[in-house]
């Protein structure tokens, strides 16, 4: 099977539980992972306040990464 | 074995726009879709991005699968690998 770049990011924040939700929502590679904001994590169904803000930083440092 | 892809299918094999956006997880826009006029896989194929933004399709992530679902329709149309 595939191993895909979002399940291994999620894994190194220790989320990976949300992989699957991630790609089912098509948040399926680390550029479409960037433009995440608070309504793409309600899609998700990330509701866990601190998961959401381990996200949201992940994703800053996503974008201070280009 | 939750991420492997699922392998794509062909606009043939769907009989509706419902079943097609149910397949891809997308089931919530089916309402939306049918109230603007794309009703039939044959209006669907001509979506562009800027239609879905029109629509209120505005998660990237959602996007990017509608998309993805349609050039892959297309693809597999063009390769002949859908029966007619």
């Amino acid at each position: 099977m595939c191993t895909n770049i979002v399940y291994e990011w999620l894994r190194t924040l220790q989320l990976p539980q949300y992989a699957e939700s991630f790609v089912d929502n098509g948040y399926d590679d680390l550029e479409v992972c960037k433009q995440i904001g608070d309504p793409d994590l309600d899609a998700i169904g990330v509701a866990v306040p601190h998961h959401r803000r381990r996200i949201h930083d992940a994703v800053r440092r996503l974008k201070e990464a280009d | 074995n939750l991420l492997v892809e699922h392998s794509p299918v062909g606009s043939g094999a769907y009989r509706s726009v419902g079943e097609w956006l149910e397949a891809i997880k997308m089931g919530r826009y089916t309402e939306i879709f049918m109230e603007n006029g794309y009703s039939s896989m044959d209006a669907v194929a001509q979506v562009t991005l800027e239609d879905l933004r029109r629509l209120g399709v505005t998660l990237v992530g959602h996007q990017k699968k509608i998309m993805n679902s349609l050039q892959e329709m297309k693809v597999q149309l063009v390769n002949g690998m859908v029966p007619l």
